[in-house]
């Protein structure tokens, strides 16, 4: 308990500045100033804000000598004031941000320990572990989220939380709507690493306050602030696979007139300067290229499309007394270039590389425009309790053109959305005999989509065996979603937390529904914590970019049959019933020991999360090699009389220690289990009778476990870093179809057969990557090296040799794609405050 | 693993041990020196501050910092620098080190190696 005490206050009595006044600085647990937090004597309306650099400065009175600091999202914390003081008050989160572990090295990884959320916190430190070069990446060194290729043509990589897809986790940016939609696809990548301070990660059923839409779990991505960037940071990267990236970031405050130049002179004296108005802009630069086209197999496909990034940001803040203004606006150009090229080096009869000319070569050419932004306004209410009213705005125009061979998908989405939150805090009742925060937030949102999106395809006459002229897919649909919501938080002591929220929201598309969630964390002893949540999580899914993974195939897209679409086999075909909405319920435990052993302490934790469909949108690629069905799960009932089940099991044992001053270890297990039900043709079937079979199997190309050892040791003087991760991943099922493919006609050892199953499945395989990095005064440098183990997944293009042909498909991409690559890179920055 | 590779490994790795050495030995020319100062610190941000800036210095070879108890124990090499040098150093980052001389002493014994 004590050292959580510790973490509650830090009161540094140092150097008094001047008679009859308190002065100090309040700060985050992450060692951030807090701006506006309030600051006032125990029981009287004398009291302050803090300023831009999170400082105060108050005249003593003769009644108390309590003073509170508060500030929203926080734990509230009361300092005894003995005479002159200069304090350093730090904050304790209690919300998403979460507590500082006092080892002599911090873990880059920060498991919430008072927060009713399982969430997990990574920082600067743990995004500089990897290259990291964008979002997807900051994951590969986490237990938690997989990262793995989309498929073997577009280099697009997504991520999985709790064994399911990307699609089901809600990823925000600052809170407000982030990779959503058409961008689900390649999002990921547009959200560049060195943009990134911070990034959440909560598992299982999370706030109702950022809408319904997190069903396995929320990451929000906190972006460099201009109030705490440095003035100017550059980051240059390099890789063996001629890949180069540039990104400047810098942030500055404008001086307004009002403020005069004793601002800087009087920097520890300030206070009486919290209600002046204040004025910061920062700019975030992120420029990629790929300089050489890849193809190590030498199957006529390159692995990694030669790829152009550009992603500007301006960001801004203002704060005027209680108002706070964020505004921030970015535009994104991205476009990749694979597939094959028209001149390649292809091996001849005798294993030789000889120029070969590709007649009609299949070109995959994928262009992305995209601007996006908000504005946040908050105004503290109430200074004593934090009370305060939010009101955000966010916008994005999504504009795409993309061909994949003969096949194109052209779509664009608007997005505008808003959210006006109330938040009332309120004081506890000293009669409960512990310390009881209480906080009510309610609010409304109104979120809109506009989709115009038509995918252009030729059939192959694989099922059916006859000729099938093209098929336009037109998906245009617009969505318009109010809604209102409410949650109310508790907080007794140290040892239980809850969060209970409730939303309701309308769908011009798909009615009224309702989504309760409830969050608990018990903590009876400082060695021991559990947490319980349960919730539900709705979406509506988008046919196309969720499983943009097919595309690079030449499986049929069916939508027919199935009664919701007219038919997706003739050219006339049109959007009419649309899948229905996806819900399921989430549910989860978890409990984490805090042993000390010797003055270090190790963390162990255990959960089970359930993850369970009521709806989903199935993408059906056992049926065929050559087609992808998509049918609701709710047909399954109507087709064959069978209740399909959809469901997603993740069990995970994780430790975590500093095991010496700076060596840092975890090591974790995990094993998932997804089923899905599927319809299978009954070739047997007589007239009058179902059709299908409902089948209920391991869902395809998902991994069934996975086991993680991260390690990293920094020398006393940080000057040296290295870090190693070590990962297997694996075991799954391949979609039906390719048996005899894989185990005959290539006798590739990455498959196997369990007896008396007609499946196949790949193995597990491990992974491998370092990186070691040296520290100077104001920059660093660093070399890693990717997939250590040179594993590959062989032939993932399969029918590469005949891509406009049925039986071409890209889209079996399971393991990785390319083999090793080092990379090298190199920060520098101008500090803050030199 | 092919049969020869552990051997290789143990050998490299030998190698590295040997070369680590005589890196730390071909430094360590003057003598290891420990001070405690008391330094104004207030937060995690100067920690950070110190920990970038001193360890740069010359000589510096080992630092700790305490928020609890405001102090910064400096080991260096006493033919490279000195604690006058170490405290201008302090000072150009705005921070006052003063030697606490009760707290060296209690550190210099616990570094003194034990017969």
């Amino acid at each position: 308990m004590k050292r959580i005490t510790l973490l509650f206050l830090f009161v540094i009595i140092a150097f008094a500045s001047r008679a009859a006044r308190v002065t100090g600085v309040v700060l985050s647990d992450e060692g951030y100033a807090l701006i506006g937090a309030n600051v006032y004597w125990a029981n009287t309306g004398t009291g302050s804000i803090t300023d831009l650099d999170g400082k105060f400065s108050l005249e003593t009175i003769k009644e108390t000598n309590k003073l509170v600091c508060s500030y929203m999202g926080y734990h509230n914390d009361t300092i005894l004031v003995s005479g002159r003081a200069d304090l350093t008050v730090v904050l304790v989160s209690n919300i998403y941000l979460d507590e500082v572990t006092i080892t002599e090295r911090k873990l880059g990884v920060i498991r919430s320990r008072v927060a009713a959320f399982d969430t997990q916190t990574l920082d600067g430190a743990e995004l500089c572990k990897a290259a990291c070069c964008n979002l997807s990446e900051a994951f590969e060194t986490n237990a938690s989220v997989d990262v793995a290729y989309a498929d073997a043509a577009t280099g697009a990589k997504t991520i999985r939380l709790l064994g399911l897809s990307g699609t089901y986790v809600q990823l925000l940016s600052e809170n407000t709507p982030g990779v959503r939609g058409l961008a689900q696809a390649f999002g990921m990548e547009y959200i560049p690493g060195p943009w990134m301070q911070s990034v959440q990660v909560s598992k299982g059923t999370s706030s109702v306050i950022n809408g319904y839409e997190a069903t396995t779990g929320q990451i929000n991505v906190e972006f460099l602030k201009p109030q705490t960037q440095d003035p100017i940071a550059v980051n240059v990267m390099l890789n063996t696979e001629l890949h180069a990236e540039v990104n400047v970031e810098g942030g500055w405050q404008i001086p307004l007139k009002d403020e005069d130049e004793h601002e800087h002179e009087h920097h520890h004296e300030e206070g009486e300067h919290c209600h002046h108005k204040s004025l910061y802009t920062g700019i975030l630069g992120h420029w990629q290229q790929g300089f050489m086209t890849m193809d190590e197999n030498h199957d006529s496909f390159l692995e990694m499309p030669k790829s152009t990034n550009v992603n500007l940001a301006n960001r801004w803040f203002f704060k005027s007394g209680d108002y706070t203004m964020q505004a921030f606006v970015r535009g994104l150009y991205d476009r990749r270039l694979g597939g094959q090229l028209a001149e390649m080096k292809m091996p001849d009869a005798e294993g030789n590389l000889v120029p070969t000319t590709i007649d009609n070569p299949y070109k995959i050419d994928l262009n992305t425009w995209r601007i996006d932004g908000y504005l946040k306004n908050g105004i503290v209410l109430n200074d004593e309790t934090g009370s305060s009213i939010g009101i955000v705005a966010a916008a994005s125009h999504h504009n795409q053109a993309n061909a994949y061979g003969i096949r194109n998908w052209n779509a664009s989405q608007t997005n505008a959305y808003l959210n006006a939150i109330c938040q009332l805090n309120f004081e506890g009742s000293e009669r409960l005999g512990m310390d009881n925060d209480h906080r009510l937030s309610a609010g409304l949102s109104i979120n809109f989509d506009n989709y115009r999106e038509l995918l252009h395809f030729q059939p192959f006459p694989g099922l059916t065996q006859v000729y099938l002229p093209p098929v336009d897919l037109n998906l245009d649909r617009w969505e318009l979603t109010p809604g209102i919501f409410a949650e109310y938080s508790l907080k007794l002591d140290e040892v239980l937390s809850l969060v209970a929220g409730v939303r309701m929201d309308y769908s011009t598309t798909y009615g009224l529904f309702f989504t309760p969630r409830v969050n608990v964390r018990y903590s009876p002893w400082e060695w021991w914590s559990i947490r319980a949540s349960a919730g539900l999580g709705y979406r509506s899914p988008n046919l196309i970019a969720d499983n943009a993974a097919m595309l690079p195939s030449s499986r049929n897209i069916l939508t027919s049959d199935m009664g919701w679409t007219k038919s997706g086999m003739h050219s006339e075909a049109q959007w009419i019933e649309g899948p229905a909405q996806e819900r399921a319920v989430n549910s989860g435990i978890s409990t984490t020991f805090y042993i000390p052993l010797g003055k270090k302490e190790l963390q162990l934790s255990g959960e089970y999360y359930y993850t369970g469909f009521m709806n989903c949108l199935i993408a059906d690629m056992d049926q065929s090699p050559d087609a992808v069905v998509f049918y609701n799960l709710s047909n399954v009932h109507n087709l064959t009389g069978v209740h399909g089940q959809s469901y997603a099991q993740n069990m995970q044992v994780e430790a975590t220690m500093e095991i010496l001053r700076g060596w840092t270890m975890t090591a974790a297990f995990r094993f998932t289990d997804v089923k899905q039900t599927t319809l299978k043709l009954r070739e047997d079937a007589k007239l009058g009778e179902d059709k299908y079979r409902a089948l209920l199997r391991q869902k395809p190309l998902t991994n069934r476990f996975k086991g993680i050892i991260t390690t990293s040791y920094q020398t006393p003087l940080k000057k040296w870093q290295f870090d190693l991760t070590a990962q297997f991943n694996g075991g799954g099922r391949m979609p039906d179809g390719f048996n005899n493919y894989f185990l005959n006609d290539l006798q590739s050892k990455q498959y196997y057969r369990k007896e008396n199953d007609p499946s196949l499945y790949y193995k597990w395989y491990p992974q491998l990557m370092a990186q070691i990095t040296k520290y100077w005064r104001t920059c660093s440098l660093y070399v890693g090296a990717e997939n250590m183990t040179n594993f590959k997944q062989e032939n993932p293009v399969i029918g590469a040799d005949a891509p406009y042909e049925a039986g071409f498909d890209a889209s079996m991409a399971w393991g990785p794609i390319t083999g090793w690559k080092i990379y090298a890179g190199f920060r520098w920055s101008i500090s803050k405050d030199e | 693993m092919p049969p020869g590779s552990y051997t290789i490994m143990k050998k490299l790795m030998m190698a590295l041990v040997l070369c680590l050495m005589s890196i730390s030995m071909a430094f360590a020319k003057g003598e290891k020196q420990v001070v405690v100062f008391d330094v104004d610190l207030h937060c995690a941000g100067c920690v950070t501050k110190i920990e970038k800036n001193i360890a740069f210095e010359k000589g510096v070879k080992d630092l700790v910092c305490n928020l609890d108890e405001k102090t910064v124990v400096v080991v260096f090499d006493n033919s490279k620098t000195d604690i006058k040098t170490l405290q201008t150093a302090f000072a150009k980052l705005g921070k006052s080190a003063k030697v606490n001389a009760k707290k060296t002493e209690a550190a210099v014994k616990a570094a003194a190696p034990k017969k």
